[in-house]
């Protein structure tokens, strides 16, 4: 059953469409705790939005220490990630009340 | 350079953790994680890490675990629910017949089970509703004299003692055995539950009022205040929940007392031998001329001060007993006490029974899971094709074996939804049983620790009957996958798995079946003593006219004219009166000795005394053996007479006649000589279990006098009609004394065995269940054995075997386990009896019959069980076999 994707998720889609790929890197940029971020890069995965590869061997022996596991955005994840920011972008417009006054929001 | 220490936590905490998730996700994780952990630690970025750095990567590493049962919860809902379990429901549709069967027995073990445990939850297992429950203590009067007897009752004075001396306690109280008064005033007069204690007995207990106050310590005095606490029952019922009520003033008995508190909703009177929990509460007059050492009718209990054991407190109050016993020789001479934990007291009687049926439900619910495993195997034989091309296509043994098992759980969760209805019915019938008494009737129901067990007994039973048959399957499976025969037979290891399946299930059911068995008789040997008093024909009412209107000679005359307006009744016969009735409950052990007899200080014997209307004897059927019965002219002018029970008789003039002779009557209200006049037989008071203690009468109209009395009546007909006319006469003499505690003498009988006849008839049906349960599986297995053998009969027959011949081949073969469980089932049952003995009227755990009768009966059962599977292979003609 699909869920509702929450803050944390896109936190995490963004961090690695930004870059971000390694489980250890997230969670540092994210500031998620990693019990939060290892299950949800698991769900997206399972989910299509993402895929994880193996690095080079080769190159980690070159480098001297394991290989490393990294993530990648699949369309699947951009479609979702540009669908949310459109979202957000969309609620930033939002006319101000007239009874409040609107805060200045961060471009 | 060296790692530090916390980095190496980091990795063991990754190599644990990793190793917790799923098999074929394990060594991804250990390794991703491991990789992430050197990235941080190693080479320049590493070395200079603080120790603050450290501790926040080993908090993150620990963090994996979300992780491990985040890929928990997916591997789940991936293949367990989704598809093992859709893939079991449709089995179970697939294979009806089997399904309902198996459906409906996984039901009846798990139901009775479940409903025989929301009684062991709500009695033994719930805590008393007090605070601190586990420091309250029952202290118990212990004396030689009375022997069998143990009623365990002190007295006031010594109560006020152990009070006063005893420094392990927060508070020490004592009550009575409650009784009924008589509330007037208002609305119509009514005879409420009546508890007389001392202020000690609700700060034991703790108990909390929602208006007023609880007496005080200052109230425990000789002459008492009048005043009186009211339960919240009661305080709701009969003055609708009146804010006012306290400082206000009732009537008891025709006397003003002022309500001074309301107890909280929810106090309970911790006595489960009261019929009704008290609704009025009084204070105890502690006044040693009144009531004497020597009147031993209170009960005390006490909660024990922060640090003190319960063996402290008892070596103290033994100490202050033994004083006492030097103080007061002839009233304590041979008196201590018994302390225990309050909880142990007031499950003492229906603990053992509980635990026996408990026991035996788990016993059925095992059956049933035998049978079922045993059902399995054989459904598994048929199923081998499709378990083989399953691992062909790749499924390892785990994962067929798990599907098997998931198929199993769903069996038995389906049961348990089942077992769940049947607990449900079988525990408001278990709820109303008069066996459970007032205090715990209310705490026994399906609740959330209920549904809690069921689901929790589903599972284990489902594991039960799933994990044999799986791994067995499973291995056939494999068996097969390695190119073994195709043909469905199994091997030799499968059929010994059976035989030795249906050895555990008759094992079981001849231990049941002993136990039952026991009951059973003894069961009938209690409903056949005779009580020494007809049963047929006598209905009994209880009256009490209040002291302080009558005085003796007014009472009599009372009590006389009523029995004359009795009388005159249509369908009366002939009505007596007593003031305790032989199985209600009361009693009195009073002093006394026989005139003639040297009997030492102290040593004085005590009776049970009654004092009875002349027409008493008659009404009842108790026969006179020697001498006279009571008539009208025993009055109070006439010399004090007495007639003494056989018991009596036996006990103190073993060779002598009785008749003539005097004994002292010697209680606290009495001091003097009377007659013996005649000798009765003995009437079993105190239970149809209990033997007869010496007893005598004293004729109503001498002293000592009652108001309270139980008027007896026999009665032609239907007793239906009867009672709204002795009610309208009552009201016609007096109309403030109530008519209460209606019932035939046959009632009562049936009240007194109400325990003996529940367990008996619970452990019966489940003996019975078991006996069938067991017949049915071994003759399941039998039957498959010999459909598997069908050609090898074919063949034998051919050559020459006649159907006889075959026949007891295989009976001998399918009594094989059968014997072997009987013999196991024998020796268990040795020792599970042991058990039973508290429950056994007349016969011996060891008994010959039943140790004979039950295996015997399991036997033939077995019999007939490997007969008739035997008979049907032998009908098959050879050729059809053979061809």
């Amino acid at each position: 059953m699909p869920r509702r994707p929450g803050m944390a998720t896109f936190a995490i889609l963004k961090a690695i469409d930004t870059g971000y790929r390694h489980g250890f890197d997230i969670i540092d940029v994210t500031g998620l705790p990693g019990g939060t971020v290892y299950p949800a890069l698991g769900r997206l995965e399972t989910e299509g939005l993402l895929q994880s590869q193996w690095e080079d061997p080769r190159i980690a022996q070159q480098e001297g220490r394991p290989p490393r596991r990294y993530y990648e955005m699949r369309p699947a994840g951009k479609r979702a990630l540009d669908e949310w920011v459109r979202q957000l972008r969309q609620l930033e417009q939002l006319p101000a009340s007239s009874r409040l006054k609107a805060r200045p929001g961060k471009a | 350079m060296t790692e530090p220490i916390l980095i190496r936590l980091c990795r063991h905490a990754i190599a644990a953790l990793s190793s917790l998730a799923p098999a074929w996700r394990a060594d991804d994780v250990r390794r991703e994680w491991l990789a992430e952990l050197h990235a941080r630690t190693a080479g320049a970025a590493g070395s200079g890490l603080g120790r603050v750095a450290q501790l926040r990567l080993l908090a993150r590493c620990c963090g994996a675990i979300f992780f491990v049962v985040w890929s928990w919860k997916h591997e789940w809902s991936l293949d367990m629910s989704t598809v093992d379990v859709r893939y079991g429901l449709r089995m179970l549709v697939r294979r009806p017949a089997f399904s309902i069967i198996a459906i409906a027995t996984l039901a009846l073990g798990i139901g009775a089970t479940t409903a025989i445990f929301s009684a062991v939850h709500g009695v033994l297992l719930t805590p008393l509703p007090y605070p601190r429950p586990d420091r309250l203590v029952k202290i118990s009067g212990v004396d030689a004299r009375q022997g069998n007897l143990a009623l365990g009752n002190l007295s006031v004075p010594d109560v006020v003692d152990y009070t006063r001396l005893a420094t392990s306690f927060e508070a020490l109280g004592a009550h009575n055995l409650g009784s009924f008064v008589t509330v007037t005033g208002g609305a119509e007069a009514e005879r409420a539950p009546y508890l007389l204690v001392t202020s000690g007995y609700f700060r034991a207990l703790a108990a909390q009022t929602s208006l007023g106050r609880l007496f005080v310590a200052e109230e425990d005095r000789p002459t008492p205040p009048d005043v009186v606490v009211i339960s919240d029952g009661f305080w709701k019922r009969r003055f609708g929940g009146d804010p006012q009520i306290v400082g206000k003033s009732i009537l008891l008995g025709g006397q003003p007392s002022t309500v001074i508190g309301v107890l909280a909703p929810g106090f309970v009177h911790p006595d489960p031998s009261l019929d009704a929990q008290p609704d009025v509460f009084a204070l105890l007059d502690p006044d040693p001329e009144m009531s004497g050492r020597g009147g031993r009718y209170v009960r005390a209990l006490a909660r024990l001060s922060d640090g003190v054991s319960l063996q402290a407190a008892e070596a103290e109050l033994k100490g202050i007993a033994a004083s006492l016993e030097k103080e007061y020789v002839k009233s304590n001479t041979g008196r201590s006490i018994a302390m225990r934990p309050l909880a142990r007291e007031v499950t003492g009687d229906v603990r053992t029974p509980l635990v026996v049926l408990q026991a035996a439900t788990c016993a059925i619910l095992l059956i049933v899971c035998v049978n079922l495993a045993n059902l399995l195997l054989a459904a598994g034989s048929t199923r081998a094709g499709e378990l083989t091309v399953r691992r062909a296509l790749g499924a390892t043994r785990t994962r067929v074996m798990r599907q098997l098992l998931t198929e199993s759980l769903v069996l038995a969760t389906v049961g348990g939804i089942g077992g769940l209805a049947v607990a449900w019915w079988g525990t408001s019938a278990l709820s109303t049983l008069t066996a459970i008494s007032a205090l715990h009737r209310g705490r026994i129901a399906v609740d959330a620790t209920v549904l809690l067990f069921a689901l929790g007994i589903s599972v284990i039973a489902g594991l039960i009957f799933g994990v044999i048959p799986a791994a067995q399957i499973a291995r056939g499976a494999d068996g097969a996958l390695a190119g073994a025969t195709t043909r469905h037979t199994d091997g030799r290891g499968a059929r010994r798995l059976r035989a030795s399946l249906v050895t555990v299930e008759v094992a079981l059911s001849v231990a049941l079946l002993i136990g039952a068995g026991l009951l059973i008789r003894s069961f009938w040997y209690l409903t056949h003593v005779d009580p020494g008093f007809r049963t047929n024909q006598v209905l009994s009412v209880r009256i009490a006219v209040p002291s302080t209107r009558y005085d003796d000679p007014q009472r009599q005359v009372f009590f006389d004219r009523l029995y004359s307006r009795i009388r005159t009744l249509a369908g009366v016969q002939s009505v007596g009166a007593v003031n305790i009735l032989p199985l209600s409950g009361g009693y009195s052990c009073d002093g006394f000795h026989v005139l003639g007899q040297v009997v030492e200080t102290g040593q004085e014997p005590c009776a049970e005394v009654r004092s009875a209307s002349p027409s008493y004897f008659e009404t009842m059927g108790i026969d006179l053996v020697d001498g006279r019965l009571f008539t009208e002219r025993d009055d109070a002018a006439a010399p004090r007479v007495v007639v003494v029970n056989q018991a009596l008789a036996r006990q103190f003039f073993s060779n002598e006649n009785p008749v003539g002779r005097r004994i002292v009557y010697s209680s606290r209200r009495q001091n003097d000589a009377r007659e013996i006049i005649g000798v009765v037989r003995d009437v079993r008071h105190f239970g149809l279990d209990r033997e007869p203690m010496p007893e005598f009468y004293t004729p109503q109209a001498q002293p000592p006098g009652y108001g309270g009395i139980f008027v007896v009546i026999r009665y032609d007909g239907d007793p239906a009609p009867l009672v709204p006319s002795l009610r309208h006469e009552l009201r016609a003499l007096e109309p403030d004394v109530p008519l209460y505690g209606v019932r035939t003498l046959a009632e009562l009988i049936d009240q007194s065995v109400a325990d003996a006849k529940v367990r008996t008839q619970l452990l019966g049906l489940f003996a019975a269940l078991a006996l069938v349960l067991a017949t049915l599986g071994s003759y399941g297995v039998i039957s498959v054995a010999v459909s598997q053998r069908t050609r090898e009969m074919g063949i034998r027959m051919a050559l020459g075997a006649d159907a006889s011949h075959v026949v007891r081949l295989i009976v001998r073969q399918g009594m094989l386990p059968v014997l072997a469980g009987t013999v196991i089932g024998l020796a268990g049952a040795v020792v599970l009896v042991r058990a039973l003995e508290g429950m056994l009227f007349n016969v011996r755990p060891a008994d010959p019959v039943t140790f004979t009768l039950a295996p015997l009966v399991i036997i033939a059962s077995g019999v007939l069980a490997a007969w008739l599977p035997a008979r049907r292979a032998c009908r098959v003609p050879a050729a059809d076999v053979l061809r």
